[in-house]
Formats: structure tokens, C-alpha cells, sequence
């Protein structure tokens, strides 16, 4: 069951996290990702998006780095 | 939304089998009753109704149907929350066997099971676990913590702060699949062996760019090959079309080179010339030779052909000649047999000649042997006479001997009687003859007997006679067959003589015979040799005027050929490089196919390399991009991790504070006047740091560890204390604050202070029920609190 009243945790973590990652906007999209997966479909939610993205870095490479 | 309790109604459930209304009170609400009256089910009552099951079902300490009252079919509970936008009514029943159904009233929505659930959770933002922690806080909550070790009260704190749900995060962030995986994939690189691949990759590329460069030249000379090799064949066909309409000339010309060729022309060509005339005179001179010598060799008939040839007709004279050359080789040939039998047969003859005088002298030899015993025998015959007269004489000595003995026997008899006679006569005087028996007187008047010693060596001498004899017989005996021997060998000597005179006379006429034959075989040999000399001689003759008359001929037909504008040597030299240029096109093509085999085979090779190449291109991104999301998932957890390091240290510091102040309005012994609640990092793992809990001593004003120093009532307090600023902190939406007969194990002043405390300053603003056995709890309180008694 999703936990609606975490919403100031969250706000609390994700201010923390912007603040701690500042210097990576890389990492912290990915934790932003992450967190979002998380509020809204728990563990199983940031699994399946952990997974997604593993997914998604491991696809064959693209047709511009043909020779 | 903020929700507090407004009534609760249960039937059936737990203790209570008739129905139950408990009104409560909006701020403070005091539930009294012995042990056993019902309070702790009062509050499962409210968990089941809120959450569907209690804690204890939730913790499988009991089925669900053993909620329902022993002597009801179902169980039933009502509760009505009211919030500033209204009433809502949750009625839960359950049945015996466990199934139980929902209804969520607000004002005219009606809502059941399952989306009643999930509006009602909606509405309290509460999990059960929550609820038993933060809401409805009994004796086994703060016990938990109380007894608890430090890590599992740094779960417990954690978990009521919200900050589990952090440590959740980046415990799932640990990234182990994903290096796995980066991992496995940096492993699979490696096996590829990169850098080989690509300078195999590069160096195939080159190849394949030169072996199309080499390609194209060739195809570019094959073109212009094609072009000239037209060019010379248009100028070939128009020259072979003159030479067809020379061709009956052409074709004599090559019967002509032909014939010269076959007669030798090289070598004829260095020759002089010779004059028709004397070969005619040669050539007879040689007809005649041959002729004569044919007849020499006894083939007249063959003489008379050669006679009667032209000698002018040199072709024929000369096959002629050839054909009686060779048979006259033959008849050479046949004599050399004859001459070779011949001598064989003498040499034959002289073998059987040496054998016969070998055999003459062993016999004459042997003879040799055998005339001495014949000598010998001869003397003996003429001194004895032959075997049979010694036989005779044998005889008649050995008869006489025999006489000889007896008389010689008679004698000593007789001497030996008259010897007794005589000897009677001297002894006796007188004696009687032993043989007639008279009387002897006088010796004297008996007669005289001779002595047998005469008698014996006559005797003596005739059997010495006899024995010579005997002797003489014995080896006339043996020479006999000897002679006889002798007799033979000098018939077969006799014999072999005759045999040997005859052969002798046989070798010599053979000898004679193969002299002639020798003679005549040198004298064929001589003859042929010359007559073949002379043959080839008139062959060159005849071949060197043949030479002539045939180089006129060609030499008028070329002057022919060329009036008539055919230049042969044009087209043989067109014919040269058109063959030359058909080669070089050959082999131009056999370059240009093995180029485009090769074209082909890189071009195959290099698909399959690039495949390989993309492959680990495409593998190096995505280890790139693996690499990076791994990267970037260790700097969140990383954050996270220190997130939670901080968020804790903040609220750990509001914590602190508020349970401090709450521990000193409840600490009635004045031991302590003030706690304090830190995080400290100790240990390899301790950067997510540990709580330390800490009690200020009244009498020094020193910090003691809180929970190893206090007794059991005041950590009791302690953990109230924690609870209650844990519930300022973290206000939720069911303001409302069950405190079950919480801190058993304070004494009676105490019990009442927190009762007073919860009454008169609850934590925020909470609605609070206190169920409680002592009396004097709900007497004191009683007056200002809404109370029910059980």
C-alpha cells in the first residue's frame, strides 16, 4: 500500500539528495528515478526500474558508432 | 486529514459477547477496569476494525476466527471517527471460519472490502505496525524497547522515524547484480582481446583496399588487351583471306618444305653441289659391284635383278640396292652361325679327343701294372710248368710222403720190439717175440732193423718239395686273373686308339672347314661394307641432286606466292602477337579471377570480422554505459547512506529534546532531571552511526548510560518518553494516542503523574485513551476525563 503521508520524508530526502549530489546531475536524475519508483510502487517498483535501466545500458549499441 | 475516535461499538468479538458502546472523550478518555474487563480487547477491537486483523493474527499467535466470541456465530465492531469534514463509520464482521467484510461509511459514500480498504487506509495512512508503535502503545512495545539490544533499538528508532525506509533504499542500491554483471561483462571483453581484434580488422581493410586496387589495374589492361587482340585478329583474317588464294601454291610450298625437311635440307644445304653425270657413271660402277657380289654369295637370281635395274633411275636403283644390302647382311649374318656351329663342334670334338688320350693313358698306365705279374707268371710256367702238371706233381709227392711215414712208422715199431727183445735177452736171458711169439736167445739171431732216420729226412725233403709247390700253385692261382685283366685292358686300349685315330682325322677337316668359312665370312664382311659405303655415297648423291631440284621448285613457288601479295611473314608475326596477346589475356584473366576469389574471401572475412568489431563496439558501450549506471548508483547510495546520516542526526536532535522534557515531568524520584539522545559512529560499519542514550544525574549534573544505570520502572519511563516525543514529531493523521496499561512497574504517583501529563498537555494535540486498572487513576483523573468503567 502506497504511504501518502511520507510526502515530507521524501521532500526532506530528495532536498538532501539534490544537496549531496549537486556535483553528479547524472547520479542524481538516477536517484530521482530511483525515489520516484520507490514512493509510488515500493521495493518491487524500484527493482523493476533498477532493472529497466540495467536493461537499457545494456542494449546493443547504437547505429552511430558504426565505422 | 486529522481523525480521532468518536465511538466504539463490538459485539461478539473476544471477551465480549454482547454488545458494547464505548462513547470516548475528544481529548482525554480514562478505560478502567480490573484485570480480565476487557480493555487490551477494546483496543484489538479497534485494530481489527481499522486494519482487519489484530496484532496478534498479524503475528500468528492466533487465527483470525478466534476473535469471535466463544458463544456468537460472528463477530462485529463499529467505529466512528470523526474528523473536521465529518463522521466516517468503519464496520468490520468477521465469521467464525475467518472471512470478514468491510464497510467504510462517509457521509453519503458508501465503501466495501476491498476499495473500503483502500479508501480507509487512504484516510489513516496507518499500517498496523505503525498503529501498535505510535498509536496504540502497550506494555510489550515499550518492553521491546527497553530490553532491547542497541542494534535491534536501532531498527526499532529507526523504523519509528521513518529512517528505515532509507536504510531499505540503499540496502536494495547495493549494486552487487549490476558489478556482477559489469563484471561478467568486462570478463566477456577481455576474452575478445580487443586490441587483436581491431589490428586483425585494420589489416584485412588494407588487403582488401589493395586487392581491389589490383583488381581494377588488371581489369583496365584486360580491356585494352581485348582491343588489340581485335585489332590483330581483323588484320589476321585479311591476310589468311589472301593466303586462301594462294593456297593450292601454299599447300605445295608445305609438301615441298615437308619433303625437304624429311630428305634433311639443314645438312644438305652445307653440301656442294654434284654433277648429274658423274653420279650416273657411279651409279652404275655400284649396280655392277652389287651384282657381282651377289653372285659371290650364291644369289644369282638376285644379281639379275639388280642387272636388270636403269641405273639412271636412281630412286629405284637405290631401294633396290637397300632391300639386297640387307639380305646380303642376312646371309653375313647366317655364315657367322655357320662359323660359330663349327667351331663349336671342334671345340666339342677336341673335349671328346683329351678324353680319349686321357682314357688310353690310365690304361696303359694299368697295363704297365699288370705285365710284371705276367712276366712273373711266364717265369714260373717255365720253371714248373703250368697249374695243372704242379697239380700233378703235387699229388704224387704227396702220396709218396705218405708211403714215406708209414714205413717210417713200421720201422720204429719194429726197432722198438727188438729194443724189448734184446733188453729181455740181457735181464732174463732169453725172451719170447712179442709178435710170432718164438724164443730169442742170441740177440745176434735176430734180424736187423734200420734206423727210420733216412726214412725221415726223405721224408723231410719230399714234404719241403710238396710245400714249395703248393706255394708255386697258389700264386700261379692268383696271376691268373690279372692276366686276364691285362688281356682286357689291352682290347679296349686297342679300341680307344681306333676311336681316337678317327676323331683325330674328323677335327682335322673341320678345322679346315671353318679356315674356308672364316675366309669367305671376311670376305662377304669386305664386300658388304663396301658395297653399303658405295650405297650411301649414291644416296647422298641422289638426296643432294633431289635437294636441288626440289629448292628450284620452292623457290619459283615463294616468287609466286609473293606476286600474288600474300606476305607470309606479316601474318606469321600477327599470328605471334595475336598468340602472345591471347596469353597475356590468359593469364591477365586467371589474375583477375583468383583477384576476385580473394575480393571475395576478404570481403566474407571482413563481414565476419566486422560483426566481431560491432560486437565489441557495442560491447564497450554498454560496459561504458553499465559502468556509469554503476557509478552513478553507488553516488546515490552513497547519498542516501549519508542522507540518512543526517536526516537522523536532525531528528535524533528534535527526539532528544522533546523526550527530555517529557522525562522530566514524569521522572517523580528526581534521580534524573534529563536525558539526552545521540548518534554515534563506532565499529567498521558505525558511519551509519548507532543511538547512545544518556541520563542526566540530578545530584551532578553528569550523563550516565541511560539504560544500564536506571531501574526498570524509570527506563519504563524512558521509552515513554521516546514514544511520546516520537508522536510529536511525527504527527499522523489518527491524532489519537491508547496507552494500554503501559508502565505496569511504577508506583502509584507516577502512574497518576503521566495520566495528568497526558491529560492536561497531551503531545500534539492528541486525543488520548488511558485504559488502566488502578483506581486511583480513575478516581483522580476521573473528574476531568471522560471515563469508562468496565
Amino acid at each position: 500500500m502506497p504511504a501518502p503521508n511520507k510526502g515530507s520524508f521524501f521532500e526532506d530526502l530528495e532536498d538532501l539528495l539534490e544537496e549531496l549530489l549537486k556535483g553528479n546531475p547524472e547520479a542524481l536524475k538516477l536517484a530521482e528515478k530511483l525515489l520516484k519508483a520507490y514512493r509510488e510502487r515500493g521495493i518491487r517498483g524500484l527493482r523493476e526500474e533498477l532493472r529497466a535501466l540495467t536493461e537499457e545500458a545494456a542494449k546493443h549499441g547504437s547505429e552511430d558508432q558504426e565505422d | 486529514m486529522v481523525l480521532k475516535i468518536k465511538r466504539i461499538e463490538i459485539e461478539g468479538f473476544r471477551a465480549f459477547r454482547s454488545k458494547l458502546t464505548v462513547e470516548l472523550g475528544e481529548r482525554f478518555t480514562v478505560v478502567y477496569g480490573p484485570p480480565g474487563s476487557g480493555k487490551t480487547s477494546i483496543v484489538r477491537a479497534l485494530e481489527f476494525a481499522l486494519f482487519g486483523e489484530t496484532r496478534e493474527v498479524a503475528s500468528r499467535l492466533m487465527r483470525k476466527g478466534d476473535l469471535v466470541n466463544d458463544f456468537c456465530d460472528k463477530a462485529r465492531v463499529t467505529v466512528v471517527l470523526a474528523g473536521r469534514e465529518g463522521e466516517i463509520l468503519v464496520e468490520r464482521v468477521l465469521t467464525r471460519s475467518g472471512a470478514s467484510k468491510l464497510r467504510v461509511v462517509e457521509g453519503p459514500n458508501e465503501f466495501y472490502d476491498e476499495i473500503g480498504e483502500y479508501y480507509l487506509h487512504s484516510k489513516l495512512a496507518l499500517t498496523l505496525d505503525d498503529f501498535s508503535w505510535e498509536v496504540a502503545v502497550g506494555q510489550q512495545e515499550l518492553q521491546a524497547l527497553v530490553h532491547a539490544s542497541p542494534s535491534v533499538r536501532n531498527r526499532i528508532l529507526d523504523e519509528l522515524l521513518g529512517l528505515a525506509e532509507i536504510r531499505k533504499l540503499y540496502r536494495e542500491l547495493s549494486g552487487k547484480e549490476l558489478k556482477g554483471y559489469l563484471k561478467a561483462l568486462r570478463d566477456e571483453l577481455a576474452k575478445l582481446d580487443a586490441e587483436n581484434l581491431m589490428n586483425k580488422y585494420e589489416e584485412l581493410k588494407a588487403k582488401y583496399r589493395e586487392v581491389v586496387s589490383q583488381r581494377d589495374t588488371a581489369a583496365r589492361e584486360l580491356e585494352k588487351l581485348e582491343t588489340r587482340k581485335r585489332l590483330l585478329e581483323e588484320e589476321r583474317d585479311a591476310l589468311q583471306a589472301r593466303a586462301v588464294e594462294a593456297s593450292s601454291l601454299m599447300e605445295e610450298r608445305g609438301k615441298l618444305k615437308t619433303l625437304l625437311q624429311s630428305l634433311g635440307s639443314e645438312r644438305l644445304a652445307k653440301m656442294p653441289a654434284v654433277d648429274e653425270s658423274y653420279v650416273g657413271e657411279y651409279a652404275e660402277k655400284f649396280k655392277e659391284e652389287l651384282a657381282e657380289a651377289l653372285e659371290l654369295f650364291y644369289m644369282g637370281e638376285d644379281a639379275e635383278k639388280m642387272r636388270r635395274i636403269d641405273a639412271a633411275e636412281l630412286a629405284k636403283l637405290l631401294e633396290a640396292s637397300k632391300e639386297l644390302l640387307d639380305k646380303m647382311r642376312g646371309y653375313i649374318v647366317k655364315m657367322e652361325y655357320e662359323v660359330k656351329d663349327v667351331y663349336n663342334e671342334i671345340k666339342r670334338l677336341e673335349d671328346y679327343v683329351n678324353s680319349l688320350e686321357d682314357e688310353i693313358a690310365e690304361i696303359e698306365a694299368k697295363i704297365g701294372e699288370l705285365e710284371l705279374s705276367r712276366s712273373e707268371y711266364d717265369t714260373l710256367v717255365s720253371r714248373y710248368g703250368d697249374p695243372a702238371s704242379v697239380a700233378k706233381r703235387i699229388a704224387q709227392l704227396e702220396v709218396d710222403a705218405k708211403a714215406l711215414q708209414t714205413e717210417e712208422g713200421r720201422l720204429r715199431c719194429a726197432r722198438e720190439l727188438q729194443e724189448n727183445v734184446i733188453r729181455q735177452l740181457r735181464e732174463r736171458g732169453a725172451a719170447t717175440c712179442p709178435v710170432c711169439g718164438s724164443k730169442v736167445s742170441d740177440a745176434a739171431a735176430l734180424p736187423r732193423v734200420e734206423p727210420p732216420e733216412a726214412l725221415r729226412l726223405k721224408r723231410e725233403r719230399i714234404e719241403q718239395m710238396l710245400q714249395d709247390l703248393k706255394e708255386i700253385e697258389r700264386k700261379l692261382r692268383r696271376l691268373e686273373p690279372e692276366l686276364r685283366l691285362l688281356d682286357d685292358y689291352e682290347r679296349r686300349r686297342e679300341s680307344l686308339s681306333r676311336a681316337l685315330d678317327e676323331r683325330l682325322e674328323e677335327l682335322h677337316e673341320l678345322r679346315a672347314s671353318a679356315e674356308e668359312l672364316e675366309e669367305r665370312l671376311q670376305e662377304a664382311r669386305r664386300r658388304a661394307a663396301e658395297l653399303t659405303r658405295a650405297y650411301e655415297q649414291l644416296d647422298s648423291y641422289y638426296k643432294r641432286l633431289r635437294y636441288a631440284e626440289l629448292q628450284e621448285r620452292l623457290r619459283e613457288l615463294e616468287a609466286e606466292i609473293k606476286r600474288r601479295g600474300y606476305d607470309e611473314q606479316k601474318l606469321a608475326q600477327v599470328v605471334k602477337e595475336l598468340d602472345e596477346v591471347n596469353r597475356k589475356i590468359s593469364a591477365l584473366k586467371a589474375r583477375l579471377d583468383l583477384l576476385e576469389a580473394s575480393e571475395r574471401q576478404i570481403a566474407r572475412d571482413l563481414s565476419a570480422l566486422e560483426a566481431s568489431v560491432k560486437n565489441l563496439r557495442s560491447m564497450r558501450e554498454k560496459e561504458k554505459r553499465v559502468a556509469a549506471l554503476y557509478g552513478n548508483l553507488i553516488a546515490v547510495r552513497t547519498a542516501l547512506v549519508e542522507a540518512h546520516v543526517k536526516l537522523r542526526q536532525k531528528l535524533v536532535e528534535h527526539l532528544s529534546e522533546a523526550a527530555s522534557r517529557i522525562f522530566a515531568e514524569l521522572e517523580r524520584s528526581g534521580e534524573y532531571d534529563a536525558i539526552e539522545i545521540q548518534v554515534q559512529s563506532a565499529g567498521p560499519r558505525g558511519r551509519h552511526g548507532h543511538y547512545v542514550f544518556r541520563a542526566r544525574r540530578k545530584i551532578d549534573g553528569g550523563y550516565v548510560p541511560a539504560f544500564t544505570r536506571m531501574s526498570d520502572g524509570q527506563r519504563s519511563l524512558l521509552a515513554l518518553s521516546i514514544l511520546l516525543a516520537l508522536r510529536q514529531l511525527k504527527p499522523r493523521n489518527l491524532a489519537v494516542l491508547i496507552l494500554d496499561d503501559a508502565v505496569p512497574n511504577v508506583d502509584e504517583d507516577t502512574k497518576v503523574a503521566i495520566a495528568k501529563l497526558l491529560a492536561e498537555n497531551p503531545p500534539a494535540d492528541l486525543q488520548v485513551i488511558l485504559a488502566t486498572q488502578s483506581r486511583r487513576v480513575a478516581e483522580e483523573l476521573g473528574p476531568t476525563a471522560k471515563l469508562v468503567a468496565l
